[in-house]
Formats: C-alpha cells, structure tokens, sequence
C-alpha cells in the first residue's frame, strides 16, 4: 500500500501511482497528492498499475479529486486499470466521468 | 360288370365251337357256313372288346334318360344331401354378412365419434397455444419497451423477465447512491483532516500562549525582586508585580483549560471521520458480484423464453397438421358407405345362388322326371349374370376407390 506522485518535466502532467491496496488508509496522502496536484495545471494521470484492490472510499476520493480540480471540466486519466477495476468503474457510471484505460 | 360279363361269354363260346369241330371232324367243321359263322362270332366279341375299352359312351343325356328309370328313386335324396348343406352355409354368409354390415356401421359411428373428439380437442390444445404464444409476444414487445416504461407503474411486476430486469436498475441505482454516499463521506473526511489541521494550528498558538505567560510568571519574579532591593520605595512596585504574576498564572489556567477543551473536540472530530470512514470504506466487490449475476440471470430468462416461444410455435404446426389429419381420417371413414354396398352386393349373390339351388332341387325332386333342360337354362343364366356381375363389380370397384380419395 503506497502512493507517489511525480510531475512531468514541463509541469503539463501530474501523476498519482497507487499500488497495493486502494482504501480508506491511503486518504491522508491522497489528501496532500490532490493538494499538490491543485497547484499543477493541466492533466492529472491516476496509475492505478500496482492497485490489487480497491474499495468504495477509492471511488469517492476520485470524485473528491475530481471535484477538486473542476468538477466537470477535470482533466483526470486513470490508466493501467485492471479487468476488475474497469468493471467496477463501468458498473457505477464512474466511466463516464474519467477516462478510464 | 358289363365288361366282365362279355369278357367271360367268349370263353363257353370258343369252347362249343372247340367241341363242335371236335365231333365233326377238322375239315369239314373249317369248311363251308361255319367257317363264316364262327370268324363272325369271334370278331363280335373282339368288337365289344375294344369299344368299352376306348370309353366310348353314349350321350350323358341318353345314359341319364335310360337309368333315370332306375336312379330315379335314389336322386331326390342325393340332390337334398347336396343342396340342403350348401343352402344352410348361403343362409350362415347372410348372417354373416349382416353382422359384419353391422359391426362395421357401429364401428365405423363409434370411430367417427372419436376422430371429432380428438379434433374438438385438438382445436382447443391449438387456440391455447396460440393464447400462449400471443403472451409470450406481448412479454417481448414488453422488454423492449421497457428501458422507456421503467418509470411507469403499470409496466411493474409484468413478467419475469421485466421483474428481472428492474431488479437491474434497482441494482445499479443502489450502486450510484453508494457511489455518491462514498463521495460525500470522503468530502467530509478531507473536510474533517483540515479542522484537524486547524486544530493543531490552535495548539501550537497555545504554546505560545504558555510562553508568554511562564516569561511574564519571570517577569513578575524578577519585579518582586528587585521591588525588595529598594525597600520601602519599592513596596507599592512589589504588589503591582504579585498582581502581574496572578495574571498571569491565570493566563496559563486559561491557556490549560483551552488546550484541554480542544483537545477534546480533535478527539471528537477524530471519533467522527472514523465513523464517515466506515461508512465511506464498504467493499464494493458485492455489489459489482451482484450486478453481474443479474446479468447472466436476464441472459438466462430471455433465452428460456426465446426457446419456449420457438417450441410452442413448433407445437402450433405439430397441432394444426395434427388438426388436419383428423378432419382427412374423419372423410376417410365414409368408406363405411361403400363397404356396406359392397357386401349388400355379396348378399345379393348369396340369395341368387340360393335360389340357382332351390331350382335344382324343385326341378330334381319335385317333379316324377329330372328337368335336364331346365337345369342347363338356369346354369346358362346364372353363368351369365355372374360374369355381367363380376364385369359390373370390376368397374365399381375402381370409380369407388377414385371416390374415397376425392372425399
């Protein structure tokens, strides 16, 4: 269970790699990464590669990101889900708020 | 008897002419008239000889007319031997005939009777099937509509497969409510880290606070102090400085008695993000298990009822030929009436042959002389129907077997 942000070289894209377990443990440093990312303009990447699971509170913390940086002018990707993880997202609409691949 | 009667005259015959030629010696006797006389005898006997040899026999007629004198008495009596029997079997095969008739008439209604039954019911077994299949169609048109008619209430509890479905729909709005319960309880789980936050900014304000007042604690130390160097001067300077150390160990109760409250509100709000986080923190592995065995639930039914429909739809043919079949056997069974000609036919042929032999017998027995003529007339006659007959019958038989299968 580990988070860890990075930003692009030109400041274009800020990145979120999450791996292990995607849960409420993870929300106080979800927390700063939103922060910085809100300092950041342009898109923000959720690499979700690592992620093994992911509970309810990970949906909510996207939409709290997602809320964060602009409702719905957010530019956000989540990429590198797996199978499960893109059944989830499809199963509570969250497809169509995010671009999911 | 005859034969064996001419056969055995010859023998004394040659023998008295053995005896003749015997007494009047051998030349005299071969000699002259007896010569003539004797070869005449032989060759009479050598004739009758040979003519019951090759069968030859006089007319039937002739022989019949010569012995009806004597075979008379005995004829009658042969003839009723004859008749009698033969009359009694032609009156069995009209019986017979008769009870076939009839066997064949109830048979024939109780068949009749059964075929409409069976086509009664298989009309019926057709118009359920089709009330069926107009359901099954009715239900399909339904799940189309459904996506449209969800939000009204007459389309609820319609069928399987639509109940099916809205369990669907309840499903996935169970989810998105999850979904945004979750949102909103990580909104106020951040919400609540900042008041953490702030909380810990009043806390290190406090310590602040502390300070002050331990260097205004020194402060009034150091005044009270140097307030007794100078004596009695400095009196008045040494209350203001007590005055000054009250406020400020006041100041740190206050500061205390702040710190404590705060304290206790952080813990609070702590005790509170944890409750948000269970409520935030649910497993959604369930709820997407769920979704999709609805899913493959759906998949189920609708094919269950495409292969219902396409089986009904089968039972449907299967009973209309059914249907048809019957109706076809039903026209068949009139066959019924060209049995019943036929054997009236063979009735009517029984009752001739009858008659052809009361003929023979009243021509044999009931007159003093057997009518020969007559007897050879209704031959002649009876040979000449029953060939009209037989020709007649022929071409029936055809056109009937054209007529049954035109019914």
């Amino acid at each position: 269970m580990s988070l860890s942000t990075s930003v692009s070289s030109d400041q274009s894209k800020f990145t979120i790699e999450i791996s292990g377990r995607f849960d409420f443990n993870l929300h106080r440093q979800f927390r700063e990464a939103y922060k910085e990312a809100s300092k950041v303009e342009g898109e923000i990447l959720v690499d979700l590669n690592g992620t093994e699971y992911m509970d309810s509170s990970a949906l909510g913390m996207l939409l709290v990101l997602r809320d964060r940086s602009g409702g719905d002018a957010a530019n956000i990707s989540i990429v590198n889900c797996s199978d499960e993880i893109k059944k989830i997202f499809s199963i509570s609409n969250m497809d169509q708020m995010f671009k999911i691949s | 008897m005859i034969r064996a009667i001419l056969s055995l005259l010859w023998i004394p015959y040659l023998m008295t002419v053995g005896l003749y030629c015997f007494q009047l010696g051998y030349p005299e006797a071969l000699g002259g008239p007896y010569l003539i006389v004797i070869t005449a005898g032989i060759w009479f006997f050598f004739a009758i000889n040979i003519i019951y040899r090759t069968g030859w026999k006089p007319g039937v007629n002739q022989t019949l007319g010569r012995m009806s004198g004597n075979v008379k008495k005995g004829m009658p009596g042969l003839m009723e031997g004859i008749i009698q029997p033969a009359r009694e079997e032609l009156s069995l095969i009209h019986e017979e005939v008769e009870q076939a008739q009839n066997l064949i008439k109830d048979a024939i209604l109780e068949l009749n009777q059964a075929f409409v039954e069976i086509h009664g019911q298989a009309l019926d077994q057709q118009r359920a099937v089709m009330g069926l299949l107009d359901s099954f169609a009715q239900e399909a048109e339904s799940q189309e509509n459904l996506v449209e008619v969800l939000s009204e209430e007459e389309s609820k509890g319609q069928s399987l497969a639509s109940f099916v479905n809205e369990i669907g729909d309840l499903l996935r709005n169970l989810i998105q409510m999850l979904v945004k319960v979750n949102h909103q309880g990580v909104d106020i789980c951040f919400n609540i880290d900042d008041m953490v936050d702030q909380f810990d900014g009043i806390f290190n304000h406090l310590v602040g606070i502390r300070k002050i007042a331990d260097k205004t604690n020194m402060l009034s130390l150091n005044a009270t102090i140097e307030a007794a160097r100078a004596g009695k001067a400095g009196q008045g300077f040494a209350v203001v400085a007590e005055e000054v150390r009250n406020l400020s160990r006041h100041s740190l109760d206050f500061s205390n008695q702040i710190e404590s409250k705060a304290d206790e509100t952080k813990q609070a709000i702590v005790d509170c993000q944890s409750i948000v986080r269970k409520l935030a923190g649910e497993d959604v592995t369930q709820a997407v298990e769920a979704r999709e065995r609805i899913e493959i639930i759906l998949n189920d039914v609708t094919i269950i009822n495409d292969t219902v429909s396409s089986t009904l739809e089968e039972v449907s043919c299967l009973t209309q030929s059914l249907s048809l079949g019957v109706g076809n056997a039903i026209q068949s069974l009139q066959f019924e009436d060209i049995a019943r000609q036929i054997l009236d036919k063979a009735a009517t042929h029984a009752t001739k042959l009858d008659e052809f032999f009361e003929g023979i017998r009243s021509a044999v027995c009931d007159s003093d002389k057997i009518d020969m003529e007559k007897i050879e007339q209704d031959l002649a006659s009876l040979k000449e129907r029953c060939s009209e007959e037989v020709h007649k019958m022929a071409s029936q038989a055809c056109v009937n077997e054209g007529e049954i299968e035109l019914f």
